[in-house]
């Protein structure tokens, strides 16, 4: 049976939004990777902290609907020695419950770098979005956010699917400013092969205007 | 001054949330901070319900509200800083609003609106906590059926005896030529449309990316 690997690292971003008229607007992301502990060869998991990547992330958007959007973009990843580069499509709706926001995002996206194969990926998120204190989240009010997603990639002739679990916790200064901790934990190759489990220190500011 | 900070507040904070209508921001408190009065009255017809305690800020003062859910009916009962009741909305099913009113409603839908759909429904009672608490049990009787006009003529002749005030809160997703948009209405028991607002929906950049 294949050993499994187990890696840990921290994954900052800024997302900026620019809204426009008639329901169309920008978004702009950064996210970096760092690993803190990774596998070595020929050695159990040890810590060794590294850069990994940037991606570089915009996405123009615009609403289709009351609470539904659509939404394509370009990622470019900065990776030492091999960048990459991803069109991205995808579908979004939000449902405002009481005491709850309920968001689905459905979303495709295709990656070719000159080393690798290309790589496509279907993707459906769901997140959770609990207010601390009171039914709506409110300016200067803490909140609870779990996300669970499922991505199913294919690369050459091989399939892969990965299950992401995202709980967080957000501060709102206000409805256009943001900042979020989290974990990501990633795990994939389950299926067949070694199974990689990562965990993600997440820390992302959300800044609209 | 206090007004002029107040409002100053509301205006930097609150009227992008929710704009034409409701200037308030809600916090979740602890039952211990509400007046004695209100806690009775809660305590006493809510018969053993978890009662979740919410401090409301508003243009024109404090006030308290508890929530709870009785036998899958959500009911929200508020009352002023001195604990004095003011309202009891409870939410509803279409078909258990009366007919002739229901019809009203639907018609200023209809010429409102291109098109429309139903999201909430309460009905918002004002009086004192015994006259609402007749009406209630009135209501109770038609079982559930908003059809049964003689039922809901002794219901409105009793609230014109007891001096209960009852008006209905819907909230509508409605397309109009300038788009999808969710709104809140207002009308009295007759159906008849008091207040039109613009629910503006809160900021989703961080659920959908």
């Amino acid at each position: 049976m294949a050993q499994g690997s187990f890696e840990l690292g921290v994954l900052p971003a800024v997302n900026i939004n620019r809204k426009f008229d008639q329901g169309w607007s920008l978004n702009m992301k950064v996210e970096s990777r760092a690993m803190l502990r990774q596998p070595a060869v020929d050695q159990e998991n040890i810590w060794d902290p590294d850069y990994v990547l940037t991606d570089f992330i915009l996405l123009g958007s615009r609403k289709v609907g009351l609470a539904h959007s659509v939404a394509a973009g370009y990622v470019f990843r900065w990776r030492p020695g091999d960048n990459a580069h991803r069109s991205v499509q995808q579908f979004t709706f939000v449902q405002p419950l009481t005491g709850v926001r309920l968001a689905h995002r459905i979303s495709t996206d295709q990656t070719f770098s000159e080393q690798e194969p290309p790589v496509f990926r279907l993707r459906y998120r769901l997140v959770a979005e609990w207010p601390l204190s009171g039914q709506e989240l409110d300016p200067r009010e803490p909140y609870l956010k779990l996300g669970n997603e499922y991505l199913q990639a294919w690369q050459a002739t091989s399939a892969d699917l990965e299950i992401r679990a995202i709980p967080t916790l957000g501060y709102a200064f206000n409805d256009n400013n943001k900042v979020e901790l989290g974990l990501d934990y990633r795990i994939n190759s389950f299926v067949n092969g070694a199974t990689e489990q990562t965990l993600w220190t997440a820390v992302q500011w959300f800044l609209t205007w | 001054m206090k007004q002029i900070v107040l409002y100053i507040y509301f205006l930097l904070f609150l009227v992008p949330l929710r704009a034409q209508v409701k200037f308030e921001q809600e916090r979740k408190i602890a039952q211990q901070v509400v007046p004695d009065t209100a806690q009775k009255v809660v305590n006493e017809i809510s018969t053993g319900s978890r009662i979740k305690w919410y401090q409301e800020q508003r243009l024109d003062g404090i006030s308290y509200e508890a929530k709870y859910t009785l036998n899958g009916r959500r009911y929200s009962v508020e009352f002023n800083h001195e604990g004095e009741l003011e309202d009891v909305e409870i939410e509803l099913k279409w078909k258990e609003v009366p007919l002739s009113a229901a019809k009203a409603m639907e018609a200023h839908f209809d010429s409102a609106y291109l098109k429309h759909r139903l999201r909430k429904v309460q009905e918002q009672l004002s009086g004192s906590l015994s006259a609402i608490q007749e009406h209630w049990e009135r209501r109770s009787e038609t079982k559930s059926d908003g059809a049964d006009e003689g039922a809901n003529s002794a219901v409105r002749a009793s609230n014109t005896i007891n001096k209960v005030l009852l008006r209905y809160e819907v909230v509508v997703q409605v397309r109009t030529a300038e788009g999808a948009a969710l709104h809140e209405v207002l009308f009295d028991e007759q159906g008849q449309m008091l207040q039109t607002a613009t629910i503006l929906l809160r900021n989703t950049d961080n659920l959908v990316y």
